[in-house]
């Protein structure tokens, strides 16, 4: 009978607790409810439709994809957006690690927290802002950065009008910009580095390399499988700085999936072509973020 | 005291309502303008403090309220159309590309409401779209033409009398003065971020002098023909030789650069010459001479009334409120105070620059204007971009027009 009584206690005591964190949750939730659920499920709608924006859609089939696998360009767009990626989130991730790292471990002191400011700064810059500025860095003919490469004897290089240098260039702003950021949570996860363990490490004779790479990186695990779906997920959707640094040249170098969305939506109106783009991409971002799960789940079996 | 108060407070509640119904029988107005102002000078006029001026002569003969929005280029094109497809857009509103809005039927039909007079007044009035009913919609005017500068002092450095124009002999002194002088012959932008900017200086003038036009005589798009072959292989002459710079990669560095007295030619809008040249001996030329002759591009943006004027009650006035915007005396004034334009009006008088209107005067009948059409800006990217690809070895001239026509054709349009 008592027993009873106090499951029966036990139960109604976590129905309100859930009742509580479903009350906590609901604003967030309404809000992700209308701004993306509903969106995504209108974009996959508007994908299997002719609209453009001011008569009501026309239902036409699987007509867009049809169009769309027969754009020549799609490819090369596709190729252009893997290669932002592979250089973007590989290079910020190690390079947040490293710096957050270096400034754990051996500048825990006030020149280390003004490093930490002075790296997250670009962070809260304007993307579009940045992006002037950087063009103005890249000119070929007294742009700060081949200024420098001219005290070395280097010849000036149009960073951003040639084919090969043009996407890296736009990669390497947006890696300035995002580092600080991962840098900032890499740098908490490391503070959070249990210091018994790293001691018993010290007394067993393991080196500063060791402790890195068989303490402190395996207890990161969780916070690099975050940064780096972050940073796929964010560079896949890369728009504005290509929109503002290249306008996806020279001859499309640098055009990606999401200005390729944006020409169609926006330049064209025809946003059911874009849609069908869009969902497209959501599917290709998936596939990623499953091969990526599946990485980690691997590893962490192993 | 009391009674003192209660008087005031009945007084002002009065005042309040009949302030009210006062403003109830006011109508509105409001005007979507472009930033035209770009002078850094201090006793440079806004566009909203010179249009508010404007509007005040207006509102008072109109019992009307006006409220002019000043809306930056970065994405006017953008913001305008989606604005008019909203319930609250602009009545009254500058526009830029006005296919997809004629397609659309967003604009206000303007013959019913103009008398002969008014219309006749408008130069290009015959270039202005019609809606299904036959009736025209804005009120085109001309942009400008982009117009040659030749930097005089530079080709008589390189020891040429004058600069040659036509395609071959043109591209044998740029050399020359290269070679001379270790100064570019001529710089064009074709690493603009957009199709548009790049192609309005640095393609189509060469499409024209060769003899082409935009639409065939079915009204749709085609440049793959013999004007458009031998406009592109100029242009790839132009960079085999050695002439155009690979460098160039922005659309001011040419117009900077020839400020600076480092390039000989230039194509760019006519508002430079007056204001960005003071260093250099320069002159006006009005355009190259291709296989056809001369050759320039002007654009057309407009001005025209949102069609939901007619279920807002206030259409005759926002008409009212265009054909004054555009009237001679308003435009004479914003030419002088605000940004210089060639007169696009019969009874507009102002003519900032004798030299710039005599060279635009002598070749009335060799400028010409890029047609509106379906997907514009993006047909305009693509043929940019395999242009650039073209430059970079990758496609000939015949591959850089069937590509951008076919891409066009699959791609661009829903056929």
């Amino acid at each position: 009978m008592t027993t009873a009584v106090t499951r029966r206690r036990a139960s109604k005591r976590t129905r309100r607790e859930a009742l509580i964190g479903a009350a906590y949750i609901a604003p967030s939730f309404v809000l992700m409810f209308i701004f993306t659920v509903i969106p995504i499920f209108l974009c996959i709608y508007y994908s299997f439709t002719k609209y453009d924006m001011t008569a009501a859609p026309e239902w036409i089939g699987f007509d867009n994809y049809v169009k769309l696998a027969a754009n020549k360009y799609l490819g090369l767009t596709l190729t252009n957006t893997l290669q932002y990626v592979l250089i973007t989130v590989p290079l910020q991730t190690i390079l947040a690690l490293l710096i957050a790292a270096f400034i754990a471990g051996s500048l825990r002191n006030r020149f280390g927290s003004f490093l930490r400011s002075v790296i997250f700064i670009p962070v809260i810059a304007s993307l579009i802002a940045s992006a002037a500025v950087w063009n103005v860095m890249y000119e070929p003919k007294g742009g700060l950065i081949n200024q420098f490469l001219g005290l070395f004897g280097a010849d000036p290089i149009n960073f951003l009008g040639k084919k090969t240098t043009a996407m890296p260039s736009v990669a390497a702003v947006a890696i300035w910009k995002n580092t600080g950021y991962y840098m900032v949570m890499y740098y908490a996860g490391i503070m959070n580095v249990p210091a018994d363990i790293q001691e018993a490490a010290i007394v067993d004779g393991a080196s500063p390399w060791q402790r890195f790479r068989y303490i402190t990186l395996p207890i990161l695990k969780p916070i690099t499988y975050m940064v780096v779906t972050m940073g796929i997920i964010g560079s896949f959707q890369v728009f504005d700085l290509v929109y503002k640094m290249t306008g996806g040249g020279p001859a499309r170098a640098t055009l990606t999936v999401a200005f390729m969305i944006y020409n169609y939506a926006i330049k064209d109106k025809r946003m059911g072509y874009a849609c069908a783009l869009a969902v497209g991409l959501l599917i290709v971002i998936l596939l990623i973020h499953g091969i990526q799960n599946l990485f980690f789940r691997e590893k962490e079996d192993a | 005291m009391k009674r003192f108060l209660s008087v005031l407070l009945c007084a002002t509640l009065l005042c309040s309502c009949l302030s009210i119904a006062l403003a109830e029988d006011k109508q509105t107005l409001t005007v979507w303008i472009p930033q035209y102002q770009f002078s850094k000078a201090e006793d440079a006029i806004s566009d909203q403090d010179f249009w508010d001026g404007v509007f005040d002569a207006f509102e008072a003969e109109n019992n009307c309220e006006v409220k002019v929005e000043i809306i930056g280029w970065g994405v006017y094109g953008d913001t305008f159309f989606t604005s008019l497809l909203n319930e609250d857009g602009p009545d009254v509103v500058y526009v830029t590309d006005n296919y997809d809005l004629v397609k659309r039927d967003l604009l206000l039909g303007l013959d019913p409401y103009l008398t002969d007079e008014q219309k006749d007044n408008v130069l290009l009035w015959n270039l202005a779209p019609e809606n299904a009913a036959g009736e025209k919609v804005i009120v085109p005017m001309d942009d400008g033409v982009a117009i040659g500068y030749v930097n005089k002092a530079l080709v008589r450095e390189a020891g040429l009398e004058e600069l040659p124009l036509e395609w071959d002999a043109f591209i044998e002194a740029c050399k020359t003065i290269k070679e001379k002088t270790g100064k570019a012959g001529f710089l064009q932008n074709w690493g603009a971020t957009s199709g548009t900017s790049a192609l309005m200086l640095a393609f189509w003038p060469y499409y024209f002098q060769a003899g082409g036009k935009i639409l065939d005589e079915n009204g749709q798009v085609n440049i793959n023909n013999e004007a458009g072959l031998k406009a592109v292989e100029f242009l790839k002459k132009l960079y085999d030789e050695g002439v155009f710079d690979e460098n160039i990669v922005t659309e001011t560095e040419s117009v900077d650069k020839f400020a600076n007295g480092e390039v000989a030619y230039i194509v760019a809008d006519l508002n430079k010459g007056n204001t960005s040249f003071t260093d250099v001996e320069w002159e006006y030329v009005f355009s190259l001479v291709g296989p056809a002759g001369y050759g320039a591009r002007t654009a057309t943006d407009s001005f025209a009334v949102n069609k939901k004027t007619l279920e807002r009650g206030n259409a005759e006035l926002a008409v009212k409120a265009l054909m004054y915007i555009t009237s001679g005396a308003v435009m004479d004034e914003f030419h002088s105070k605000i940004f210089y334009l060639p007169p696009f009006t019969k009874d507009s008088s102002f003519v900032k620059d004798e030299a710039l209107n005599a060279v635009t005067s002598a070749h009335t009948d060799a400028i010409y204007v890029v047609d509106e059409f379906e997907a514009k800006k993006s047909f305009e990217d693509t043929l940019q971009a395999n242009i650039q690809d073209m430059f970079q070895g990758n496609l000939t001239p015949e591959e850089v027009l069937a590509e951008t026509m076919d891409y066009y054709l699959t791609q661009l349009i829903d056929q």
